[in-house]
């Protein structure tokens, strides 16, 4: 339950906050995640963040390419001399990376705070 | 330890968010803030198009009808408006939703401002434009537009760029075009200013070459016979645009002497592609199928992406036209109506001078004018550079123009530059376009284009009513003979223009008895005309442009399709029997011999599968260099001339014992035979790891680039394997070639034929960003489809549908 109430929350967070705020607010509430979802690991906080929030917009970026045919993903992705796909994945992990440690970090300070 | 932990990892993710957060640096590139960047619906991927036809409403109150607006498949959208001013704000709008940054680009490189952009690397190029007055002198000609301007078309660019900034202001950061995002910046408010600054861009492209500097110091290291020698004004196989032009109003019978020449240390400005020029031609019933006339017209401009051109209809009560601009331009400049069809090409006259200031000061303040002393106009210009400090630039206007070369310790040196687009201006020439997209018959051409002055223009011209003309366009200075051609050692009434030639005077041809007219930028007279002029002329694609009409008959629009991707050069017929002539293939090996016995069979096509045109043209330039090895050493640091093509080959043939077939460096006196054979050798030596392989053709040899604009290999289509060369018809040549191929079946109502090498969108993110490429690199071309009314179905009714309204 708790997995997936994560999941939703930061897929869809991940695709709403960049519309209305600084991209890096994904980050701030990457921390409130790890913060506030009680896992026994800091360890799986950082995981399960990174990943939920990799696949929130690997998989936008990957959608919105298919009606594209992909141009604009093999185009961009020449500028950084990588495939389509390459790009896709930077995508996701810059999302992923950056709600991951930031899930990691509030997770750490609840440990801090709640001493358990 | 729990804390440390706690510190480590937010440590670890501030950094991470503050890296994607701020711009780094890859490979000397700047990159955009990554996060930012990458994120959904606001990044790049936001800029996918997925190209469906959708039917949108917009509200403007800057309109005062209704506007419908039907897109078609390709891009091209075709305006409905019920006035010309709602349909050139609408143009605005829609030129900016495809193609805002390109303007945003071109203006900027105008006026030199590119280096805010992007930074050093556009530091040189900007510096140039403000030092030769762009800016300044189109705030003169916007100035003076305005006032000449009459009733509605005074307003033609504001309506313009009040639908650009529209588009503008429609825009949140989200929405920017992608190269906004990229290179980081936001889109500058567009003006009126802007079109003008287009303007000048485009005339910098094509009326901004001249050689008076290279020249001058030429003359001075050679003196003046054997500089006559090898730069004779006219070339005797020349074949003009309007042969038998002796037009008469009194011109100038004096001569110009030729000048006190020095050299000058300076180096030249870096000067516009000289494969800048186009081909256009019309035929009259008699020579066509359908008995109405058939106009071509295919610009050879700077090929890339997005295009140079954009293509649009544009229909209201008085007017119903399509074709291209320029975007930022409003209106079309090349294209056709329900009666009439132009095109135009470049007219190579020089109409740049340079005059030696005489300073009256030493602090180069106050300068010698005619005899009266004049304040020289001084502006400390400050260039913004992105990524480092302001560069602070001196510049200096005279009465003639901008003073462009300066010499720290020879101020006797410094050099005036006089061009002819910093005058002022006599008329409202963007009114000229407008006029022509209205135009009924001839006497409507010829009225409009009476007011057209820069860059100067053949407009080739064909009507429903069967009439075909030509009219060489524009403002072109009355020269003494021998005039113009180098630096003036002094300003002084002799050295100065006297005036410009009368409109009924420039030279023009009216349903000819050959029933075709036609220009390929070659020499727009034959000797016999009246007005002296110079400039860097054509000497292949005229002559076998008039050759090829004059034979063809019932000529269709296939047979015009053949014509203008024809690859045939008269290069290859005047030079290529001297080369076999003199060829002594003894001791030649299996492969030389293999390459002769091609360039022997060789119809002097350059077809992109044939392999004998990288010979020749291999051979033929490295004859060139070895002639004329002896300038460079000759010129030392001198920035020089060197003779024509067709003048070496001439020598070749007529004087083959010449003194400049001599190569110093040997002891023995080589002539034209003994330079032939070791260009030969030399050609075989840089060849034959091409040779070797299976696939060696001209196609892989001589691949034509369409850049994007900001050079990103990514964004761009290089090697296209396409036939050509600068010297025949279809003029391809690296990154310059036909720019817009259009052909105008002229009848009771036209039928066109049209492509160019890009596409109508800007955004890399659209498939209509390159979709017409690949038919343009295959020599293909699409119908255009010219609508009665926004309800005519007669090309389907496959369009997206954007109604613009009052609101």
């Amino acid at each position: 339950m708790k997995k997936i109430i994560h999941f939703i929350l930061l897929v869809t967070a991940c695709l709403l906050i960049p519309m209305y705020a600084d991209w890096w607010f994904i980050a701030v509430f990457g921390l409130l995640v790890g913060f506030f979802i009680p896992y026994e690991k800091t360890f799986s906080s950082f995981a399960l963040s990174f990943l939920f929030s990799f696949i929130s917009w690997s998989s936008y970026a990957y959608i919105i390419s298919l009606p594209n045919d992909f141009i604009l993903a093999n185009r961009m992705a020449g500028v950084l001399n990588m495939g389509a796909y390459g790009l896709i994945l930077t995508t996701g992990l810059i999302a992923g990376l950056s709600t991951g440690l930031s899930s990691a970090s509030g997770h750490s300070l609840r440990q801090l705070i709640l001493r358990k | 330890m729990r804390l440390l932990k706690f510190i480590v990892l937010s440590a670890l993710s501030l950094a991470l968010v503050y890296a994607l957060n701020s711009s780094l640096t890859l490979k000397g590139n700047a990159l955009p803030p990554l996060g930012k960047f990458f994120a959904p619906f606001t990044g790049f991927w936001n800029n996918i198009e997925s190209g469906d036809t959708e039917e949108l409403n917009f509200n403007f109150e800057e309109l005062t009808g209704e506007v419908k607006v039907l897109v078609d498949d390709r891009g091209v959208p075709h305006i409905f408006a019920e006035n010309i001013p709602d349909a050139l704000f609408v143009q605005g709008y829609l030129t900016a939703k495809d193609r805002l940054w390109q303007m945003e680009i071109t203006h900027r490189s105008a006026s030199g401002r590119l280096s805010e952009i992007f930074g050093e690397r556009a530091l040189k190029s900007d510096i140039k434009n403000r030092r030769i007055g762009n800016k300044h002198y189109a705030v003169n000609r916007l100035k003076t537009w305005s006032e000449l301007a009459k009733g509605e078309e005074g307003l033609y660019l504001d309506h313009y760029a009040q639908g650009v900034n529209s588009y503008i202001e429609s825009l949140s950061p989200a929405d920017l075009p992608l190269e906004y995002k990229l290179f980081g910046h936001e889109p500058e408010r567009f003006s009126p200013l802007h079109s003008t600054l287009i303007v000048t861009k485009m005339a910098q492209r094509l009326c901004g070459r001249e050689e008076d500097l290279e020249k001058t110091n030429l003359l001075a290291l050679l003196g003046e016979d054997e500089f006559n020698f090898l730069f004779p004004e006219h070339n005797p196989q020349q074949s003009p645009i309007v042969a038998d032009s002796n037009q008469v109003n009194t011109p100038i019978a004096s001569e110009m002497e030729m000048v006190r020449a020095e050299t000058y240390p300076f180096e030249p400005m870096e000067k516009p592609n000289p494969s800048n020029g186009s081909n256009n031609w019309a035929v009259s019933g008699e020579k066509t199928q359908s008995g109405f006339p058939i106009l071509c017209n295919d610009p050879h401009l700077g090929m890339s992406l997005p295009s140079i051109w954009h293509e649009v209809q544009i229909h209201t009560p008085d007017m119903n036209v399509y074709g291209v601009t320029i975007p930022g331009i409003p209106g079309v400049i090349i294209g056709f109506n329900e009666d009439i069809a132009w095109g135009v090409t470049n007219v190579a006259h020089d109409v740049t001078d340079f005059y030696k200031i005489k300073w009256t000061d030493s602090a180069r303040t106050k300068y010698d004018f005619l005899g009266q002393e004049k304040d020289a106009e001084i502006i400390f210009d400050t260039i913004l550079v992105k990524g480092q400090e302001a560069v602070i630039e001196k510049l200096i206007f005279t009465e003639l123009g901008p003073v462009v070369y300066q010499e720290e310790d020879h101020p006797e040196k410094d050099l005036i530059m006089r061009w002819i687009v910093n005058e002022t201006p006599e008329d409202f020439e963007i009114g000229t376009f407008l006029e022509l997209n209205k135009a009924k018959n001839y006497k409507d051409y010829r009225k409009a284009l009476n007011h057209y002055s820069t860059p100067a223009q053949n407009f080739v011209f064909a009507d429903n009513a069967g009439d075909i003309a030509i009219t060489v366009t524009g403002k072109l200075p009355k020269k003494e003979k021998g005039q113009g051609r180098f630096i003036y050692p002094e300003i002084s009434e002799d050295n100065l223009w006297k005036g410009y030639i009368p409109f009924d005077s420039l030279p023009h041809a009216y349903n000819p008895a050959t029933n075709f007219v036609g220009s390929a930028n070659q020499r727009s007279t034959g000797v016999n005309y009246p007005y002296y002029y110079n400039g860097r002329f054509d000497h292949y694609r005229g002559r076998i442009l008039n050759r090829k009409l004059s034979q063809m008959e019932n000529i269709d629009a296939e047979d015009m399709m053949a014509l203008q991707n024809d690859t045939e050069s008269l290069l290859a017929e005047d030079a290529l029997p001297v080369l076999l002539e003199y060829i002594n293939t003894d001791g030649f090996n299996s492969t030389e011999k293999q390459m002769i016995k091609l360039l022997n069979e060789w119809n002097g096509r350059f077809d992109k599968e044939l392999q004998a045109p990288v010979i020749f043209k291999t051979w033929i330039y490295n004859c060139y260099e070895l002639i004329w090895d002896e300038l460079d050493v000759l010129a030392e640091k001198n920035a020089i001339s060197k003779p024509n093509m067709w003048r070496s080959i001439e020598l070749m043939k007529e004087m083959p014992d010449n003194k400049y077939f001599d190569i110093k460096e040997t002891p023995v006196k080589e002539t034209a035979g003994d330079i032939i054979q070791m260009a030969f050798e030399q050609s075989f030596d840089q060849l034959k790891e091409e040779l070797s392989q299976a696939d060696f053709n001209w196609g892989k040899h001589w691949s034509a680039d369409v850049k994007h604009l900001s050079n990103l290999p990514a964004f761009s289509h290089n090697g296209l394997e396409t036939g050509g060369f600068m010297f025949a018809l279809n003029a391809i040549r690296g990154n310059h070639g036909p720019s817009w191929r259009m052909i105008v079946e002229l009848g009771k109502y036209p039928k066109a034929y049209g492509v160019y090498p890009g596409g109508q969108s800007g955004n890399i993110g659209s498939k209509a960003y390159d979709s017409n490429l690949e038919a343009w690199t295959n020599g293909e071309y699409f119908e255009l489809k010219f609508l009665k009314d926004a309800k005519d179905n007669s090309f389907g009714s496959d369009y997206s549908i954007l109604n613009f309204k009052k609101s």
